[in-house]
Order: structure tokens, then sequence, then C-alpha cells
């Protein structure tokens, strides 16, 4: 960047159609391995998940299997643990309850009638032992939405 | 008082379209005086918006709760720093400050015309005016901040408490300041469209703009991820979120175009692609405020709002028309933007470029499409199916270490042709340098393939701009017998933008340190202690001194109302007390999710000590996770870096920006 004005090199006509060919062809190669990368890996990201329903229809063949499942958190059947930091707990959904077992904090948008997404595997005795939970709480931020409807507070 | 500021919007309507208008026409039919009113106006209108930005502020400061979305965002127990931060913690308030910096910065592109580019200049201020008066639209219409209550509420609603952080002061205004700053080299672009000044006059009204720009919404960006790392408490700063993305976007546009930009200048190359990478940086910063405000497409974790709204339309309809209008034009001027000059040598500084922009442009559509997924499989298969974080990892990761090797690279790549011996020569010390970096951080315990590979990177990049700084240094002392520091000084101040562009990408490599380590070396611990007991995390030792359970702000109610959970930590590190953290957890009883986490963050060069409170209860038994975070803070010098160095290749050099053949200057 020494010199921001003068441009070295004018166009040439003939030969140089060749060379620009090399050019569209690695520019080529490069946009369709970015391509490439960008398509397998949504493959490989797309964890679609299960409701409570469809887990107890697969019954045996889901069980010790990482599944996802999507459910409503049951607000009486929450246990806390503190001192062990176990949260037991169950989601439902139309089709019936599932047990979930917790090893972790709990959190912060875990409450009754929240919507959360479980990670972990489902055991022959019927309960979920998660080691992952997504609230699925449509935003903290949402709140301020929610407020605005009912002025006067 | 709420009256007034409607008022002064809406003429700042009236004068912004007038303004539109008048530079349009009279740029057209060669009428100066014309031009000259329209530039009367855009400073009128400056001045009309700074005057209604007071009177909001005033209102929130008040406050006058009659005043809706005074009383949507303060309350009384809100500390003054807060209630003038309510100004942008809104959607109406956002628009105005949007809109604010928007006025300010068209009145500084008025102020500098120059005598060789009238006519565009002409066209880009009727841009300018054109999309100021969209967004005085926009408020006047749906998005109005000045819209009063029927009755005067004895109090407000409230900041929500996670916005009530030091980051929400200064991240919005920020990423704003980028995002109106974005307009400039679409305006630019666009009056070169219109007018057919298609030479790099453009290239030049923007390039500081543009780097501008470019500063301001990274920096934006970056503190929004200090937000997100201090305030949510999950541990993070980056969780691959939709509006998180949505800002990353335009901003990797932007450095696309940054790079791109000086192909043009320096060999008449890449001309379509500059108008198009312009035009897509401000239409993506709109696409931004589309994902944060529209409610069109929303995360799992966190959407602003959940129904579309009529500023949904407005933001749809205002987008197509500057993306398909421009690139209409773009079109038919398609044969007039030919390239001066042909790639020559694969080995050459402009092959770097290509990759440079292919690599930005390849990473920009990952996260976009990762954005919009979800929408594309609703609109598709009727449900919507989210990507996780992986493909970010996947797609994104890989690129961008390509990127950060590039940086490395280019330097001794020369423009035109590079002979490959001349090549090796020019790398060789690097090189060993990185593999001798790399074996010691092997010895040293790092295993991971990519992390090793990365910090090898990064290693030889270092090496790579340290001899550059080095080379120059020497030449200098060499010719002109300078001390080290007058030297280095000096040869800064003559390559602006060169040893500018160097301290940057140091910069690059910093944050690049800091991501690799937070992401391969995380460490998480939970704990469940009662008042008294210690729990030993990797190299510290934390002792759970106390605890507090306190109601604070209870009359009236508000979302500052809170019961406080606090518990005290001691710190130890091989014996000795480091620090004393404070974690709590606050129960906000108003809002629909009370629970919000108020981590402790203690911060080395090394890494963070983390602590997050999961419960407390009664009796004093607390619940923690302890994360240790490496190398976090080396993002955040890397930020401070960055600046300097930005703010560097922006200073005025005092010489005028005068195109090619206009007036001949040389950059040292």
């Amino acid at each position: 960047m020494m010199d921001a004005i003068s441009r070295p090199g004018t166009k040439r006509p003939g030969k140089l159609a060749n060379k620009q060919t090399r050019f569209i062809v690695g520019g080529l190669i490069v946009v369709l391995v970015i391509g490439y990368l960008i398509f397998t890996s949504i493959q490989g990201s797309t964890a679609p998940y299960l409701t409570v329903t469809e887990l107890r229809s697969r019954g045996p063949s889901v069980y010790e299997r990482n599944v996802r499942v999507s459910g409503i958190i049951q607000g009486a059947s929450i246990d806390w643990n503190a001192q062990d930091l176990l949260l037991q707990f169950e989601i439902a959904d139309e089709g019936g309850h599932l047990p979930v077992v917790y090893k972790g904090l709990r959190p912060d948008m875990f409450r009754d009638g929240a919507q959360v997404v479980v990670e972990g595997q489902y055991t022959a005795e019927g309960i979920f032992e998660a080691h992952n939970l997504v609230l699925k709480c449509p935003s903290k931020y949402e709140e301020a939405a929610t407020a605005t409807a009912q002025p006067g507070g | 008082m709420a009256e007034v500021g409607y008022g002064i919007i809406l003429l700042t309507l009236i004068v912004s379209a007038y303004a539109a208008a008048a530079a349009w026409v009279g740029q057209r039919q060669g009428r100066p005086g014309l031009v000259q009113s329209a530039r009367n106006g855009l400073l009128a209108v400056a001045g009309l918006v700074t005057l209604a930005s007071a009177v909001l502020l005033y209102l929130l400061l008040a406050p006058d709760f009659r005043v809706r979305y005074v009383y949507e965002h303060v309350s009384s127990h809100l500390a003054t720093v807060y209630r003038i931060s309510a100004f942008w913690a809104g959607q109406e308030g956002s628009f105005l400050l949007w809109l604010w910096f928007l006025a300010i910065i068209t009145a500084l592109v008025v102020s500098q015309e120059k005598a060789w580019d009238r006519q565009l200049h002409s066209q880009t201020l009727a841009v300018l005016a054109f999309i100021e008066a969209f967004f005085a639209l926009v408020l006047v219409t749906v998005n109005d901040p000045f819209a009063t209550l029927p009755i005067r509420p004895a109090e407000g609603v409230g900041l929500l408490p996670l916005l009530e952080n030091p980051g929400m002061i200064f991240h919005p205004p920020t990423l704003f300041l980028g995002y109106a700053g974005y307009t400039v080299p679409f305006a630019f672009a666009v009056a070169a469209l219109l007018t057919g000044q298609l030479d790099d006059r453009w290239l030049r009204g923007i390039r500081r703009w543009s780097l501008f720009a470019w500063l301001t919404l990274g920096i934006g960006i970056l503190l929004g991820a200090w937000w997100a790392y201090v305030e949510l408490g999950w541990g993070g700063y980056w969780a691959w979120d939709p509006v998180e993305n949505a800002s990353l976007v335009p901003w990797l546009i932007g450095t696309a175009l940054l790079h791109s930009a000086v192909m043009q200048e320096r060999r008449g190359l890449f001309k379509v692609w500059n108008m198009v990478l312009a035009i897509l940086a401000f239409v993506l910063c709109l696409f931004a405020t589309f994902v944060t405000r529209g409610g069109v497409i929303l995360s799992d974790l966190h959407g602003f709002s959940s129904s579309a709204l009529p500023i949904t339309y407005y933001l749809l309809a205002f987008m197509a028309l500057i993306l398909l209008g421009p690139l209409f034009l773009l079109y038919s001027r398609r044969r007039q933007l030919a390239g001066e000059n042909e790639l020559e040598a694969l080995l050459s500084r402009e092959s770097g470029f290509l990759l440079n922009n292919l690599l930005f442009c390849g990473m920009a559509l990952a996260v976009f499409l990762g954005t919009i997924f979800p929408t594309l499989t609703l609109i598709a298969r009727g449900e919507r199916i989210a990507l996780d974080a992986s493909f970010y990892n996947r797609t994104f990761g890989p690129l961008a270490l390509v990127l950060v090797l590039l940086i490395g690279v280019c330097p001794v790549l020369a423009w035109r042709r590079t002979a490959a011996d001349r090549l090796w020569r020019g790398l060789v010390y690097q090189a060993v340098f990185a593999l001798v970096g790399a074996v010691i951080l092997f010895v040293l315990g790092i295993r991971e393939l990519f992390a090793l590979l990365s910090f090898a990177v990064c290693a030889f990049v270092t090496a790579t701009i340290v001899s550059e700084f080095y080379r120059g240094l020497m030449a200098r002392r060499r010719i002109g017998g300078e001390g080290y520091l007058v030297a280095l000084g000096r040869l800064i101040a003559r390559g602006r933008r060169r040893y500018g562009g160097y301290i940057v990408h140091l910069a690059i490599v910093l944050i690049a340190i800091g991501v690799i380590g937070s992401s391969f070396y995380k460490n998480e611990w939970l704990a469940s202690l009662r008042p008294g007991e210690e729990v030993a995390i990797g190299d510290y030792t934390l002792k759970y001194e106390d605890y507090a359970i306190e109601v604070l702000n209870a009359n009236p109610e508000t979302y500052q109302s809170k019961v406080r959970f606090a518990t005290t930590l001691g710190v130890y590190r091989t014996g000795r007390r480091v620090t004393t953290l404070v974690a709590e957890k606050n129960n906000h009883w108003v809002l629909k999710n009370p629970w919000v986490t108020e981590v402790a963050i203690h911060s080395s060069l090394k890494g963070d000590l983390y602590v997050i409170l999961g419960g407390l209860e009664q009796d004093g038994l607390a619940s923690f996770q302890l994360v240790v975070n490496p190398l976090v803070s080396w993002l955040w010098i890397g930020g401070g870096l960055l600046s300097v160095g930005a703010v560097i290749a922006m200073w005025p050099s005092g010489r005028g920006d005068a195109p090619r053949g206009l007036t001949i200057t040389n950059e040292a």
C-alpha cells in the first residue's frame, strides 16, 4: 500500500483469456468447497426432537440412544434437591407424561408450564436421564411485550 | 412536551423528503440552487432530530409516565444512567437513536463535499435524505416514541433487569452507529449508479466511512458478547443466536468490502463486486433490525417479539426496494463496470484478496443460512428445524482459520505475481516459529489437533506481522538514524493505512486466541456448599463464606423490585487469597420469568473464574456452577487493540482523498 494511486499493468488482449479461466476454475473450486462444507454441516446439525407421545410409541428402539424430547413442564412434579443438585420433574403432552432426571443447576426459566427440550437417554425403567435442558421460553426479553399489554401497574 | 417531540419528527419527515427530492431534481436538471437548499434541509434535519432526541431524554429523566415509552421502560427505582440507556431499550427509542446517528452522519457528509465530486455528492445526499425520510416515516406511523397513555400512571413498569447492565449502556448505541455508518457506502454506491460516475470517486468517498462503520459495528458486536458473558449467566459470550448472528453478517460483508475496495484502488478490479458488497452491507444491517424487531425469525433462546408487527411490513418493503432497485441499476450499468486489469498469476496478492473475499462471503452465507434455516424449513416442511451450534463450529471455524492463515501469508505476496521461492524465503522463519510454538504447546499438554493447529496459525501470523514492523523499523533506522521509538512512531504515522491494518490484524489474532482457548478448554464443576465449606477447582480453592437474603425496592412494585439472594466467596490460589466474589440471584417477582442470575467473575490474562449461583436455600445451602474459562480476556483486549489500529488507519492524512488522475499523492 505504498502507492495507492498508480496501477501497474494494463490490459493486454490475447493470451490473458486463458489466465482468467484458471482464476474462474480456482474460484469455483473454493466456492464448491465452501458450499460442500455448509451442506454437509446442515445435515449433521439438525437433530430433530420427538414429542413425549412419539417417544412412548417407539419403546425399546430408543433405549440408551441420545435423543431430544420436547414437552411441557408439569409444575406439581418438580422436585429440586439442592444438596445433591438433582432436578426431577415430568414433562407432558396430549399423549402422556415422561419422568425426567437431571443433574445440574435448576435453570432460571424452569417453571410450571414452560416448554422444554430435554436431551439425553430414555431408559428401560421408563425414566429419561437428561444431560441437557433447553428452555424454549419465547424470550427473556418478551416480558416487555407482555407488560405493555396491561398498563396501570 | 411529548406532542412537541412528535411535531419535530413530523417536521423531520417533511424536510428530509423535500431534501431527497430537491437533491435528486437539482442534480438531474443542473440547478445548484436546489441542491444547496437540499443541503440546508439536511443540516436542519440533523438539528431537528437532535432536538427530538433531547425531548425524549428529558421525558425519560423527568420521568413523565404519561408517555407510553417512558412508562414501559423506566421506574422511579431506576438509576439515572439506566434512565438514559432506556432511550434505546425499546423499539421506538432504538429507531430514533438510529435516525439521530444517521442525521449527524449525513450532516458530516454534507460538509465533506469536494469540488471534484459535486454530481456524485448531490445524489449521495438524495439517497441519504430518502433513507432518513423512511426512518422518520416509521417513527411517525408505527413506532412513535412520543405516544401517550390516556391516563398518567403513578409509576412506570421499569427496565428489564437484564438490560440494567453497563454492557447495555454501550452495546446498542455502538451497534446502531455501525448500522447508520453503513448507510454512507450504500448511498455513494447508489449515487454512482444513478449518475453513471462509475470510476473510483465513490470508493474514495466511502473509504473512511466504511472503516468507521466496520469499527463501530465490530465493537458493538463485541460489547454485545461481553454483555451476554457478564449478564446472561450461562458461562459463554456467544451462542450463535439469531440476534447475534444477524449483526455479524453485515460485519462480515463489510470486512469483505474493506478488502475488495483495495483491489479496485490498486488494480481496477472487482468493480461490480464492490458495488454489490456496499449495497448488501446496508441491506443486511436492516435485516439485522428485521430479525431483532420484526418477529419473523425466532430463536429458541431469544427472539424479541413473537408476532408480525406493522414494522415487519415496513422493513420488508423497504429492504426489497433498496436491494432490488440498486441491483437493477447495477445490471443496466454492467458494461461500464468492466475491470481495467486482469488477474495474472495464481501466486499473487490479487489471489489472496480473491480468496479473502470468497471466505468472508462464505462465512457470511453460513451464518445467514443458519439464521434463516428454521424459517426456511417452516416454509418448506411446515416445521421449524433449528441448526445447533455444531453447524457454526463446522463451517465458520475452519473458514475463519484459513482466513487468519491468509493474514500471515498476504504481506509476503507481491502484486501481480510472486515467485514461489520468494514466497518460501519470506515465510520460512515464521513457519519455523509456528512449528516450534506448536511443539512447546504439545509438550505443555495441548493435544487437540484443531486447537494446536489454530494456535500454530496464530503464532505464524504474529511472526509475519512483527517481521513486517521490524523490516520497516530497520529501514527507517538505516536511512534516518532514528531511535527505535521515534522510528516506530514515524513508520506508523507515514503509513497509517498499512500499519493500522497490521495492528488490526494483530488484534484479530488476539481475539482468535481468546476464542480458541475458551472454546476448547472451558471446564465446569457443580458444587453444593454450606457456609464455611470449600471446594477446589483447577488452580483455585473457593470458600463459601457468607450469604444474605434481602428484599429491595418493594414499593412501588416495578421490574426493579426484587428479592436478592447473595453469596460471598473467598477465592484462594496456592494458599493466597486472590479476591472476594459475590454471586447473586435475584427474584423479580413482577416478571413472568422472575429469576435473574448475576454472575461473579474473577478475570486474569490466563483465564476467568466464572461463578454462577444456582440457588440459595433459607438455611444457607447454596448450589453453584463454577466455570474456568481460559483466555477470555484476550477477546476484550483484542477489541481494544482493534479500535486503536482502525483509528490509526482512519486518521486523516491531511492530503485529501481525490481520486486517481485528479491529484496525485503517494501514501508512505
